[in-house]
């Protein structure tokens, strides 16, 4: 079969990739703060506060401060941003991304002042007003911090849910997003605070979690490729942009390579203590949680339902 | 009152006419369409099977655009038409990215999705939609699908037809027949 087509052709239609890098950065920063706050509130929730170290608690400020700086990669995507405040003007019930732009407002203040009341101690008097906020706000802190873990995991699962709600991408329609993009995210924040942390015995117990969170997301991403396999010719067609296709070598190297298998074995002898504890390990998550949304969002595109 | 495109492969030539009708009526910027003609070959030669199809916004039941718009801007209107209104578009793009026959586009003037109207504007005053009104071979018949007299109906019932992905979900209202 040969179909040749007046406008999904390079000259008439350049567009053909409509969410490019800047969607898939915000992708990755937010995935990466909803797994640190998630990871730091559980923290707090079962083992305590005192056991918090400085890390864990500037690293709930510093993610939610990332969450409006990857907010930003959003903003550069918009075709027409002089009419942005339409977002909040309407609202489409049916729309994931309407449900986004506003917990987008509300998560950065619970993390926020979730993070205040952790660092609360530490802070020095010419803090001033700020201290005496946390201080007042200590009292709510065991519900900041749930607050705070169910921000987290909306953050980390709603963009999966986004790309799945478009049912006529077959490589995106598929329950398991969600829950990938939630493990991935989890996983590069591990991968972040172990790169900030001063203390020997937290970096190994990130480590030992990220190894957890490393193996969760090769079963995930093997029971997607599986479903794909298993099901329907549109499907079909999605697993192929993997095996063959387009996408085949950025996805090998770049998400199961680079990014799981490798820091995975690093990880591994880290722990038992074959080589020496780097930051290569957590700079290969970080990559491959990158590539994860670049190469999910661009092949996303490609993938399309047989006519 | 459901709008409907029957459009007949057997006698479209692809003279793309209807995708001039179109810019010029719509005022389509200079390297963008919202009609386009799609050849498909199917078979080997010498057993070749040749298809011309003039495809548009199927304006669908169920469409994905308009499900996944987080403002409402675009939405389905009267008759089932699905329209933008460019008051509400963020130009996010997401009905861009849920279309699955790639209609729609930025438009670079008004920086809003654009995309076939079933020319909404003319539809209201009773004319045909542009494409429809030169078509040379006239392969292309619009109506109302819920009228069981109109000629859209008549077509549907006599003719054998076909939509494009159907598997998708969407429902369009652009029939082919074949």
């Amino acid at each position: 079969m040969e179909i040749t087509s007046t406008k999904h052709n390079p000259m008439v239609s350049p567009h053909l990739d409509v969410w490019g890098w800047d969607v898939a950065l915000y992708l990755f920063f937010s995935g990466l703060a909803a797994g640190v706050l998630i990871i730091a509130a559980i923290q707090y929730l079962y083992y305590g506060e005192r056991k918090m170290s400085p890390m864990a608690r500037y690293a709930v400020i510093a993610a939610s401060i990332i969450v409006p700086l990857a907010m930003l990669g959003l903003l550069h995507d918009l075709a027409n941003k002089a009419n942005i405040l339409a977002f909040y003007e309407y609202w489409n019930f049916t729309s994931t991304m309407a449900v986004g732009a506003r917990a987008l407002l509300i998560i950065p203040p619970v993390g926020l002042l979730f993070g205040l009341t952790l660092i609360n101690e530490g802070l020095s008097e010419r803090w001033g007003r700020l201290k005496v906020l946390g201080s007042w706000l200590k009292k709510y802190e065991p519900i900041l911090a749930r607050l705070t873990l169910v921000c987290g995991l909306f953050l980390g699962t709603y963009t999966g849910i986004l790309l799945s709600a478009n049912f006529g991408r077959p490589l995106w329609n598929t329950a398991l997003l969600p829950v990938l993009f939630l493990v991935s995210g989890l996983s590069t924040g591990a991968a972040a605070m172990t790169l900030l942390s001063k203390d020997e015995a937290e970096r190994t117990l990130l480590t030992k979690l990220d190894i957890n969170l490393i193996v969760a997301e090769m079963g995930l991403l093997f029971l997607m490729l599986l479903s794909f396999a298993l099901t329907t010719r549109a499907q079909h067609d999605a697993l192929s942009l993997f095996l063959g296709g387009g996408f085949t070598a950025s996805f090998w190297v770049f998400i199961v390579g680079a990014g799981l298998v490798a820091p995975l074995f690093l990880e591994q002898l880290q722990i038992r203590g074959k080589v020496m504890e780097t930051v290569v390990p957590s700079i290969m998550v970080l990559i491959g949680g990158l590539a994860l949304r670049v190469i999910i969002v661009m092949a996303g595109q490609a993938s399309m339902i047989p006519n | 009152m459901r709008y409907a495109m029957v459009i007949d492969t057997r006698k479209c030539v692809g003279c793309m006419d209807c995708v001039l009708a179109c810019k010029s009526e719509n005022h389509v910027p200079d390297g963008y369409c919202r009609d386009w003609i799609v050849t498909e070959t199917t078979g080997k030669f010498p057993d070749l099977r040749l298809e011309i199809r003039s495809e548009r916004c199927n304006h669908c039941d169920r469409p994905p655009c308009a499900l996944n718009c987080p403002t409402g801007a675009i939405h389905i209107d009267f008759g089932g038409i699905v329209l933008v209104n460019n008051d509400k578009c963020t130009g996010c793009k997401n009905c861009m990215v849920a279309c699955p026959y790639g209609v729609g586009f930025i438009n670079p003037k008004t920086n809003c999705s654009d995309k076939c109207t079933f020319c909404a504007h003319r539809v209201k005053e009773g004319q045909m939609p542009a494409c429809v009104s030169v078509c040379p071979t006239q392969c292309m018949t619009f109506g109302d699908k819920d009228d069981p007299n109109s000629d859209v109906s008549r077509l549907l019932r006599e003719r054998k037809w076909k939509v494009l992905k159907p598997e998708a979900g969407t429902n369009p209202n652009v029939y082919y027949l074949i």
